[in-house]
């Protein structure tokens, strides 16, 4: 629940050296890269972004996201139930602080993948290569639908002390998904106008999403979003320049979450998996044909599930047809025929 | 390195030893140098012994720590194809000495592999106590068959790098493998098969280093049928009783073909010459050295005891 | 005096030349080696598979092809696993520290260090017109990707060639090679774990995009993969094999396939990401030996191709490969006479092949049996081209190392003569050595003196009790009176317990035995059925020739020939009649 969880941050920085590899100092080595990405990195992601892509203005990916990337990843998870080991939150932190730093190489195209050159520049006083890699590799597998978390190496053993790469990761990125909060949106800028068209729908999107919690123990992220009338009677220009109401947006995205859920929900365990995502948008309006309002639904997994609505040859479309033919009963029969 | 007969059982004057340590075996050889070492001498006693062994493995162990009743005696158990356990098990027991000690290790039925592992450790451990190994050399080998029957073991389980011996290899050189052969030409022959090296180098053990001619004919015939199959392998002479010899002529075999080839040596004959071989490749590390286990031994006529036994000291060499 | 014609040489020792005119098409049968996906190959040592892989290596497949190289369908790189070079036991160490990234690096290393190497070997000079595209590589693709893991290069000076780039590279890639793989070793005899500081690759960021941008080089096929070759991949620790693995299972077919052989000792098909590789979504599979058992008709023509290309090649003769390996004629003669006289007294009009079914079935049967009864001192020759590919058993070795020394036998025997043809004497004698040989160079005569307790028996000897007795069971069916005397496999009717399945694993490993499936007698699934090599027919005096035979059982029934190997065969005797033994309670139904 809110607020009950301790921020694993403010955990990570409560441990003793004897609890990790070596007994390092750890925490030290933490906060020698956060400070630097802090001084260096974060505050210098947008402007360098909107250098390379003009067009583009970017919600916050700096260090106020960072912060709120690691209050998700608190609620998601409850520290003080020894889901992670203090080696592992090291980690998690680390990605968590260069994930998306990726922008300050390429801008948005492929961020993900440039984590590694960020965390390079670290000393291996600070940080060994083994950890250089592992930091970058959960790092990556924040965005990308090719099954990255899955593709992590499993039971994988650092100077004696397991580190679950899959667990991690699926933490990163679901919190990196919850962490789309008002508080990442330039609303100055919005409600001036001061950003580029085809990024305001993004601002927008934030600036509604007032809050968006996962409840640990009952398996269900909460979201509360609040829309004016402009936004609702306004279209705005999405990818590829396809013109949409926010409304609409808010229900991809909203899909989204769920979907990131369920692929999360693999790697994480049972206690810790969120299967409902729960939303009320509020519709800031005195007028009553504006119905129903608030507009609640919920994006769960219901009765049977969906792939039964599918066809296997929709399902294994790879496996089972060839140059478009089904290979079912039909085919082989004729194939017999035939020869 | 010193010859010692047993009959005349005398050590070099003040030598004590803090720690003997020796290994069961299937082999009479085991109880060699425990029967006869005085036993004033020793203070504690550690006898390594595989689990899952041979029955007469378990007698000779209770042979031997009967020998030394009146001892402070450990049994250190030891896993068959497990090597990196058993060195971890060596490197735990030796950190657990007392410093400065002095280590007598009879090395005559430790395997080959354990004996090297042995001397990685003694090398690792040399500013911390001072080792002597013993070895009891074989006057008969398979004395249950006829001599043109001779065997020892059949057939080959595994092949391994020798832990602590992995060579450093470039993937970019050929490999050379250089076999130091005995009686088993069969077992050397299934290595060269396996390993399918660029290049062969064939050691022979020298006749006059043979216990006497009967084998020694044996080893030559072995050999030659060897040869015959690899007819364009290299080949040299050792010794089997003199480690500096041997010593020198490995170093002399490795520095041929250091520069062009990846060098794996396989030791296949008396526990001298493998320590032989282990000494050069301390000094040497980028030569591998290879451990082909069996799948069965001749347990009813192995060996018969020499008469004597060497004793080497081995701060002369590490 | 004359070159053997028969003599066994490893693939890479032969020239391009020379494997292009000793190579028999095999590919009709294993298409799938030269298609676009990752394959393994499977099959025993001398099954043929290094020399598929060398036959289409880029310089043999240019002659074969009558192109350059960079017409050529795809560039295959061989990659040789030797015994303990890239797996040695200190590795095992990493188990407690970083087993994947180190390993994965050490193989990704390896693997490129050798490719550039390879490539330096085969394509050589004619790499030199390509130096300038070569440089730029270095210097945009190759030096920037090390340059982003924090490993810096040189420049080369302005007279490298092509073939100087690629060595350097080789050099450079081998240095982070034996950089890792030193941490490694010394981290293995060290009290402490302390950190590896140097770079670290993987195929996903490094190999594979250096790949990709190799292919650019107009030296290669455009638009046409690599197929990287890893030969006997079965010497690569469980970690390497996984990580492996989780290279075949990513869609990289584009740009780089892997074909992988082993010789049936693959240690695991899951990956390190926890899945598992299955055929055919992630790779195609052929398994040779089972391919040539179950089908002797094609590994019959191939054998003969090869035997009859070898002798044109090496004796300037065009003789045919029955001629060169001749029959006993009197034995064959005499067979042919009961197989005359068998049909006489089988005749039944109403059933057509009743008579010649009869005769092929008992006519080696009843000579065999006749000798034994005439106590001539005469035995059955296993001379014969025929039947010396049918001892073989789908394993090209099997024929070549005798065939060898036969030829060897004959030439010291024979010194200036011509030789067009081997013997029956001695291809009797050499085959049965081989055979014994075969049998005995794993197992010894002599048991433990504690055969009589199951728990101190060992998987060896297990398995020498068990091919024992299938060996003695086939003999004594082959001289009964039985309908199906020529068996040569067991059918299961049940599961094998896990103490039955790992002795005949062992068995198959060891290629004693070979693994397939039949229907089974309901027509309601398939049974497994083991077949026994039948490089072991003259040790225990079968018959090679025919594939039909198999005898059902269940597996506790075969159970009992691991550990009282006399019970199985006693029991089995009584059945057929000629038991020493009557008051033994019999196995079989």
């Amino acid at each position: 629940m809110i607020g009950e969880n301790q921020n694993i941050e403010e955990w990570f920085l409560e441990q003793s050296s004897g609890v990790f590899p070596n007994s390092g100092d750890y925490v030290s080595k933490y906060k020698i890269i956060r400070d630097y990405m802090n001084a260096q990195i974060h505050s210098e992601i947008k402007s360098i972004v909107v250098q390379l892509i003009p067009e583009i203005y970017l919600n916050d990916h700096g260090e106020k996201h960072v912060k709120k990337v690691i209050e998700k990843a608190s609620e998601i998870i409850n520290i003080n139930e020894s889901i992670l080991s203090p080696y592992e939150v090291f980690f998690l932190l680390l990605a968590i602080q260069i994930h998306d730093a990726g922008h300050i190489i390429n801008g948005r195209t492929g961020h993900e993948q440039n984590a590694r050159e960020i965390i390079g520049k670290f000393g291996r006083e600070t940080i060994s290569s083994v950890e250089k890699h592992y930091v970058s590799s959960i790092a990556k597998t924040h965005s990308g639908k090719q099954d990255p978390i899955g593709n992590l190496p499993e039971g994988q053993v650092v100077s004696n002390q397991k580190v679950n790469l899959k667990l991690i990761a699926s933490i990163l990125r679901l919190a990196d998904e919850l962490a789309d909060d008002a508080t990442r949106a330039s609303t100055f800028l919005l409600e001036n106008e001061k950003i580029s068209e085809k990024s305001t729908i993004y601002h927008a999107y934030s600036s509604c999403l007032d809050s968006c919690v996962a409840l640990t123990g009952s398996h269900q992220i909460k979201m509360n979003l609040y829309l004016t009338e402009s936004h609702l009677g306004r279209k705005y220009i999405a990818e590829s320049d396809k013109e949409i109401f926010l409304l609409d947006e808010i229900y991809k995205r909203n899909i989204k979450t769920y979907l990131e859920c369920l692929y999360c929900n693999r790697f994480l365990p049972e206690k810790y998996r969120y299967t409902t995502v729960n939303v009320d948008i509020h519709i800031e309006t005195e007028n009553s044909a504006i119905t129903p309002n608030p507009i609640s639904y919920r994006l769960m997994e219901n009765g049977y599930p969906e792939m039964a609505n599918k066809s296997i040859f929709e399902i294994c479309s790879e496996d089972l047809t060839r140059s478009g033919e089904n290979l079912d009963g039909r085919y082989y029969c004729d194939l017999l025929t035939k020869n | 390195m010193i010859k010692i007969p047993l009959e005349n059982f005398r050590l070099p004057d003040g030598l004590r030893f803090d720690y003997f340590i020796c290994s069961s075996s299937f082999e009479e050889r085991c109880t060699t140098i425990s029967s006869i070492i005085p036993k004033d001498i020793v203070e504690n006693v550690i006898i390594y012994h595989f689990e899952n062994n041979y029955e007469i493995s378990d007698t000779r162990l209770s042979d031997l720590k009967r020998l030394f009743q009146d001892k402070n005696i450990e049994v250190g158990i030891l896993k068959k194809h497990l090597p990196l356990s058993n060195f971890d098990a060596f490197i735990q027991r030796f950190n657990s000495l007392r410093e400065n000690a002095c280590i007598a290790i009879d090395i005559t039925t430790f395997t080959r592999e354990n004996l090297l592992m042995l001397l990685r450790i003694a090398s690792l451990k040399k500013g911390s106590f001072r080792f002597y190994f013993f070895y009891t050399p074989s006057e008969k080998y398979s004395s249950n068959v006829d001599i043109s029957e001779l065997w020892l073991s059949r057939g080959v389980k595994e092949i391994r790098s020798v832990f602590s011996y992995p060579g450093d290899f470039s993937p970019i050189k050929s490999y050379l493998l250089i076999i130091l052969t005995g009686f088993e030409y069969e077992r050397s022959q299934i290595l060269i098969d396996i390993y399918e090296p660029t290049r062969v180098v064939l050691g022979k053990a020298t006749s006059t280093s043979s216990i006497n001619p009967e084998l020694a004919d044996i080893n030559e015939r072995n050999f030659n049928q060897l040869r015959g199959k690899n007819p364009y392998s290299d080949t040299f002479e050792f010794s089997c009783i003199d480690l500096d010899e041997t010593m020198q002529i490995i170093r002399e075999q490795i520095a041929k073909f250091e520069n062009d080839y990846n060098i794996i040596i396989a030791p296949m004959n008396n526990k001298l010459s493998s320590l032989s071989v282990g000494l050069v490749a301390l000094e040497k590390p980028f030569v591998q050295i290879c451990y082909a286990s069996t799948n069965q031994y001749n347990i009813y006529g192995y060996s018969s005891p020499s008469n004597f036994v060497y004793l080497i000291n081995l701060s002369q060499y590490l | 005096m004359n070159r053997n014609p028969f003599e066994i040489k490893t693939p890479e020792q032969n020239s391009a030349d020379e494997i292009v005119s000793l190579f028999v098409d095999v590919f009709t049968d294993f298409f799938q080696v030269k298609e676009t996906n990752h394959t393994f190959i499977n099959g025993p040592r001398g099954s043929g598979k290094s020399m598929m892989f060398r036959y289409i290596l880029p310089d043999c497949q240019r002659i074969v092809n009558k192109c350059n190289f960079n017409e050529l369908n795809f560039f295959s790189i061989y990659i040789p696993i030797k015994k303990t070079n890239i797996n040695v036991v200190d590795l095992e160490r990493l188990e407690s520290h970083a087993n994947t990234i180190l390993n994965e690096h050490l193989l990704v290393t390896y693997v490129l260090s050798i490719s550039f190497d390879f490539i330096a070997d085969t394509v050589s000079s004619e790499l030199n017109p390509y130096t300038r595209e070569i440089r730029e590589f270095y210097e945009n693709d190759f030096t920037p990707l090390l340059k982003s893991i924090g490993y810096l290069v040189d420049k080369l000076g302005e007279h490298t060639d092509g073939l100087g780039y690629f060595r350097h590279m080789a050099k450079v890639i081998a240095v982070m090679y034996r950089e890792c793989s030193s941490y490694c070793k010394k981290l293995a005899i060290s009290n402490d774990l302390f950190s590896y500081n140097g770079a670290l690759v993987d195929f996903i960021d490094f190999l594979l995009p250096l790949f990709v941008k190799l292919e650019r080089l107009p030296i290669f096929p455009e638009g046409k993969p690599f197929y990287l070759l890893f030969d006997d991949a079965g010497y690569l620790n469980r970690e390497q094999t996984k990580i492996l693995n989780t290279w075949v299972s990513y869609r990289t077919t584009k740009e780089v396939c892997i074909k992988i052989s082993t010789q049936l000792d693959y240690s695991t098909y899951l990956t390190s990401t926890g899945k598992r590789i299955d055929s055919p979504h992630d790779y195609s599979e052929i398994n040779i030996a089972t391919k040539y058992t179950s089908s002797g008709e094609d590994y019959f023509k191939k054998i003969k191709m090869i035997v009859e290309k070898r002798l044109q090649i090496y004796l300037g003769a065009e003789i045919n490969a029955e001629d060169f390996f001749p029959h006993d004629k009197e034995q064959e003669e005499r067979i042919k006479d009961i197989y005359e006289s068998i049909l006489e007294s089988k005749l039944d009009p109403e059933k057509k092949y009743a008579g010649t079914d009869a005769a092929r079935r008992y006519c080696r049967s009843e000579f065999v049996k006749e000798l034994k009864t005439k106590r001539s001192g005469m035995t059955y020759s296993y001379a014969g081209f025929d039947q010396l590919v049918a001892i073989s058993s789908g394993v090209i070795r099997h024929f070549l190392a005798p065939a060898q020394e036969m030829y060897s036998l004959l030439q010291a025997r024979n010194q200036n003569s011509t030789i067009n043809s081997i013997p029956n004497g001695i291809q009797d004698e050499v085959i049965t050595k081989y055979s014994e040989k075969f049998l005995t160079d794993e197992f010894d005569k002599i048991f433990l003196d504690s055969r009589d307790d199951e728990l101190q028996l060992k998987r060896a000897d297990k398995l020498k009790n068990l091919v024992d007795s299938l060996g003695q069971l086939f003999h004594a069916i082959f001289v009964s009176d039985r309908k199906e005397r020529v068996v040569f496999s067991v059918a299961l009717t049940d599961k094998p317990d896990h103490e039955l399945q790992d002795v005949i694993d062992l068995g198959i490993k060891y290629g004693y035995l070979h693994k397939s499936t039949i229907g089974n007698k309901t027509g309601t699934g398939r049974n497994t059925l083991y077949i026994l090599s039948r490089v072991l027919s003259p040790f225990y005096k079968l018959n090679p020739l025919s594939f039909a035979g198999y005898q059902f059982m269940s597996s506790d029934t075969l159970k009992v020939a691991l550990t009282r190997p006399n019970d199985f065969i006693n029991s089995y005797l009584r059945k057929l009649g000629k038991s020493d033994n009557e008051d033994e309670p019999t196995l079989f139904d």
